[in-house]
């Protein structure tokens, strides 16, 4: 494949990683610990909700289990990488290898990675067949069991309580590195055959069969990438925390992280990234309010708690004002519009168009 | 050699001639905003505490300044709060009463080799075993609390008891396992007629009243291991179901502010760090509560004030004792602590064991509606660390 | 016997998640948006009970009114809300996208709870309102809470009603043509804002009514005392067939049902994890029958 048609299929990722590089600069060079604290946090999320992404955005099923894999990314991590004694006492159902050994944390968090995605293709296939609202509410039934068994796990999972004591692992730059290795395997993955397939059948189901689009292997394809990117997001973020417990996954989580892909436009990869920085820095902002501003010999601060009342509205407005994302839609649509491969040229939509006529 | 201890000792005294002019920094990085904003009784009575040694002369004849940060109940920020009290220079970071949201913060903390104390988790690994050496939890592990309403319960006169977990939260299936266990080992197995469980956010329990009602035996009191707002709402359900057996529960459910949802309650009995209704039996804990109302104007929802001006007073004496405030000469002492009565209650700690095992909690009742203290009752065993640390 | 009372108490559960399954399934029936927020209106009618205030001790307010004044007051408030985040969030966003109208539904349902979290701070409040509902009457060995008898009562008369209205009115007929099919009855004339606010006002009446029944049967207010109930009103609503109303009710009692035999049924070492086998049923029947227990043909997902 020509190097122009890469880049050309790339481009949206490029731009992603290299917007995100300029933060990581400038924070690096300026910023105090705790607002690269909250750079790599933002990192973070952006893993997910590209993984999220990668999902939702392929498919256009709204996932509210996501939180699931999250969790399992976490807690494999956990066990290939917490101190061993820590490990005997909190986790004596291990089995002996990982008792006595540990993963470097990069490879662990590719292993969790792994294991997430095996495991969203054994569920994958019974429950993919599903479609639209009975395959969210499916996806939200898979983060309860998968919760609700973590937190009786006991043996390996310390049950309800938080396991604490992960080697930390949150330098911006290692951390970025993860974003455009997501950001990069999700454009790889839609620009690919399976992935305008899946996308076709997204915009348009019947078309799609009709000309012959296995539907499945496209959405459980989508699954399992997703889940691959989650189950990383999820091992980074435990390793950013230092400590992890199921109730950490919460469906506010799933929310917050739906809300983020959401405000940014659900359907492209710049999209999903621009909400969950905006979302990020109006966090953030808001934050710092509340902790009090300095205005000429006085501290103006919000009252504890308006953040949330804060973001909550600062959201909907958001959603209000730009339903389809805060991207104009000439960007997140022309993401897709680099006819240099015959197959794949078009957008999606075209080829599902185009072989019913 | 002696003069060399001379020459050290000026060398010393110029140090902290310098250091005299540099306050000791406490952090809190504690919850002001979330469900777990309630704690801030406790960060009060710590500030009563710090107010008290500032204006006796300081610590070390430092004065102690407090930095904050606020949790707002979340795990992320929790973390983030550490970080910030760490980098503000604190040389102790107190932490959240809750084990979950108190980790990421003390974590932020030992990883920075600074001592972190919780207000008041009941989880042991609120210590070496968990968080890491540098951290400690100023209250009770819950299988001791457990333990405790065990012999309550011997003591009453009951002999048959049945565990009603609310499986939500670790501290509450702690608890229960610390009553379970001291149970039996009171009265027998026989004395232990079961436990069922259910959830807090559960809307109904009636599945299971239907199976304690269907009990080849009927118990003569009923452990509730369980927290609000859930707990009140079994104990509602219960009592309308017409079950009028004692019910035992923890001290997640002191306080009156919840017996509007059943009026008239009775039967009911929990263990407090004091009462907070006028009937204390220890003076200390009158005159702290007399302090914290004459602050605040207020009488604090429940007992758990306590712990924050006790961890203050316990850090005070520790850094005393040492000296100095630098870190490893401070754990030194806090690990040489054995039963220093700081507010009434004996603390003891080990370089194994940073929480407390034997503390005499203040059982209460609540009869008609009222309060009243009973006596304060301590165990006659302390759990096992098998029991702590559950393999 | 203690199958049968298991099964009353099943009935008393069901009857719960039915009247929250019943709000939920009709606003998803004319608008394809699942409202995360009903679980808020449940909680805005109970904390309408009481004074506003962050102190510890709840005072009542409109819960101390003669009950006849109260019932209408509250319905009324949590109607209005229902109409007021309806014309603030979801009318604007009549178009987009189901996915966006959820996350609009979440944010206000976010900004609710931290609103009341704010207003009212982060401890519970105890009330006790209706204390001669929360009796207990035995008949032939078997126990029934009068509030549960009421709870069935009220279920049934609201289906009824609601199901007479929605028959036989001009009103309920349009609501019922939107829900086949929205975009033909606009163009017959039918007002969109009307349909909707109907459909708004019945969802305010519904989770008013689950309000009392919450706060008579536990006694306790918390700012997210509707997460749970919601969560299980989707599911059930979902499994009932999304868009039928007597599905979303017996969806409601199947989960209610599901979740009481699992109580009671499970061996001591799983109980702890019932609410997993709970979901594996549901997933199961989501696998067995997708388009609901009662599936409206008119209702196959758009694609």
């Amino acid at each position: 494949m020509p190097i122009r048609d890469l880049i050309a299929r790339l481009l949206p990722a490029l731009v992603v990683i290299a917007v995100l590089a300029l933060l990581v600069a400038i924070v690096d060079l300026s910023g105090t610990r705790l607002v690269q604290n909250s750079l790599v946090e933002m990192l973070i999320m952006t893993t997910l909700v590209i993984g999220l992404y990668v999902f939702v955005g392929n498919t256009g099923i709204t996932s509210f289990g996501h939180a699931a894999f999250i969790c399992i990314g976490a807690y494999c991590t956990a066990w290939m990488t917490l101190p061993l004694p820590l490990k005997k006492l909190n986790m004596p159902g291990l089995p002996s290898l990982l008792h006595n050994h540990n993963l470097p944390v990069p490879v662990s968090v590719l292993v969790s990675g792994g294991l997430t995605a095996s495991i969203a293709i054994i569920i994958g296939i019974p429950l993919l067949r599903l479609a639209g609202i009975t395959a969210s509410i499916a996806t939200l039934a898979v983060y309860m069991v998968t919760a609700i068994s973590y937190s009786n796990w006991d043996a390996v999972t310390l049950g309800t309580s938080s396991i604490v004591g992960l080697p930390g692992y949150k330098d911006a730059w290692m951390i970025l590195a993860w974003v455009a290795l997501a950001a990069i395997a999700a454009r790889l993955f839609e620009t690919s055959n399976i992935g305008l397939r899946a996308r076709a059948a997204r915009d348009d189901e019947v078309a799609a069969r009709s000309v012959g689009i296995d539907i499945l292997a496209g959405r459980l394809a989508s699954y399992a990438l997703s889940a691959f990117v989650l189950g990383c997001g999820g091992a980074l973020y435990a390793h950013f925390l230092g400590t992890i417990s199921v109730d950490a996954f919460s469906l506010s989580m799933t929310f917050v992280t739906l809300a983020m892909l959401v405000v940014g436009g659900s359907r492209s990869l710049m999209g999903a990234v621009a909400g969950t920085v905006l979302i990020s820095l109006v966090v953030e902002l808001l934050r710092q309010l509340e902790r009090g501003v300095d205005v000429s010999f006085t501290v103006l601060s919000l009252p504890p708690g308006s953040q949330e009342l804060g973001i909550a509205l600062i959201m909907l407005c958001m959603l209000l004002v730009r339903p389809r994302g805060i991207l104009p839609d000439r960007i997140a649509n022309q993401t897709f519009a680099e006819p240099s491969r015959p197959v794949v040229g078009g957008s999606a939509n075209d080829i599902a168009k185009e072989k019913t006529t | 050699m002696k003069a060399f201890g001379v020459f050290g000792a000026i060398m010393m005294s110029t140090t902290s001639m310098i250091a005299a002019q540099e306050p000791i920094i406490i952090g809190f990085a504690t919850a002001q905003s979330g469900w777990l904003s309630y704690e801030s009784s406790s960060v009060e009575a710590a500030k009563i505490a710090i107010e008290e040694i500032n204006s006796a002369g300081g610590l070390l004849g430092r004065q102690i300044k407090i930095v904050e940060a606020d949790t707002k109940t979340d795990r992320t920020e929790g973390a983030r709060a550490g970080q910030e009290m760490v980098d503000q220079g604190a040389k102790l970071v107190v932490v959240s009463c809750d084990y979950d949201m108190g980790s990421p913060a003390a974590f932020a903390a030992e990883s920075a080799g600074v001592i972190a104390i919780s207000l008041c988790a009941n989880d042991p690994k609120m210590g070496v075993q968990g968080v890491g050496s540098h951290a400690f939890s100023w209250s009770f592990a819950a299988q001791s609390g457990g333990y405790v309403l065990a012999d309550f319960g011997y003591e009453e006169g009951w002999r048959k008891a049945y565990s009603l977990l609310d499986t939500t939260i670790e501290f509450d299936k702690s608890t229960c396992a610390g009553f379970n266990a001291r149970w039996k080992e009171l009265v027998g197995e026989e004395g232990f007629l079961g436990e069922d469980t259910w959830r807090n956010d559960d809307p109904s329990i009636s599945a299971q009243i239907t199976r304690l009602l269907a009990l080849p035996q009927q118990p003569d009191v009923i452990m509730l291991c369980t927290y609000l707002p859930g707990g009140a709402s079994a104990i509602k359900q219960l009592r309308d179901a017409g079950i009028k057996t004692p019910l035992i529960t923890s001290q997640a459910l002191d306080g009156d502010f919840w017996l509007g949802s059943v009026p008239n309650l009775s039967g009911f009995y929990y263990n407090a760090y004091m009462s907070i209704f006028g009937d204390e039996p220890s003076p200390e804990s009158q005159a702290l509560l007399d302090k914290y109302m004459k602050r605040t104007g207020q009488r604090p929802v429940t007992s758990n004030f306590v712990t924050g001006y006790g961890l203050i007073k316990g850090y005070a004496l520790a850094v005393e004792r040492a000296g100095t405030d630098e870190t490893d000469a401070v754990l030194a002492e806090f690990n040489k602590f054995t039963d220093e009565k700081i507010v009434g209650v004996p603390i003891t700690f080990t370089p194994e064991m940073h929480i407390q095992l034997k503390w005499p909690a203040l059982m209460m009742a609540v009869e008609n509606g009222k309060h009243k203290a009973i006596r304060y009752q301590t165990s006659g065993a302390t759990p096992s660390m098998s029991l702590l640390f559950p393999q | 016997m203690y199958i049968a009372q298991t099964l009353i108490d099943a009935i008393s559960l069901g009857s719960l998640y039915a009247l929250v399954a019943l709000g939920i399934g009709l606003i998803f029936g004319i608008m394809r948006l699942v409202n995360f927020a009903h679980g808020d209106l449940i909680t805005i009618g109970a904390y309408a009970l009481i004074v506003p205030s962050a102190s510890a001790t709840a005072v009542l307010w409109i819960g101390g009114w003669p009950w006849p004044l109260m019932v209408f007051t509250i319905v009324a408030i949590v109607m209005a809300a229902a109409l007021l985040i309806e014309r603030l969030a979801f009318r604007p966003l009549r178009k987009a996208d189901p996915t966006t109208m959820l996350i609009a539904s979440f944010a206000v349902s976010f900004f609710i709870q931290n609103a009341i979290l704010f207003e009212y701070g982060s401890r519970p409040k105890a009330l006790n309102i209706g204390a001669s509902l929360s009796q207990t009457i035995t008949f032939g060995g078997m126990r029934v809470l009068l509030l549960d008898v009421l709870m069935v009562a009220v279920t049934a008369f609201l289906l009824c009603a609601i199901g007479g209205f929605l028959r036989w009115s001009k009103y309920g007929i349009w609501v019922r043509a939107a829900s086949e099919n929205f975009n033909m009855t606009r163009l017959l004339g039918v007002r969109a804002n009307t349909v909707i606010g109907i459909a708004f006002a019945i969802s305010g009446v519904l989770a008013a009514t689950i309000s009392f029944f919450v706060v008579i049967k536990s006694g306790l207010l918390s700012y997210r005392m509707g997460v749970p109930l919601v969560l299980m009103g989707f599911v059930a609503t979902v499994i009932g067939g999304m868009g039928s109303l007597l599905g979303a009710v017996i969806g409601g009692y199947l989960v209610g049902a599901v979740s009481v035999f699992m109580q009671a049924l499970l061996p001591d070492s799983l109980r702890g994890a019932r609410d997993a086998f709970v979901f594996l049923v549901v997933i199961m029947i989501l696998l067995l029958r997708p388009g609901g227990l009662l599936q409206v043909s008119t209702l196959r997902e758009r694609v």
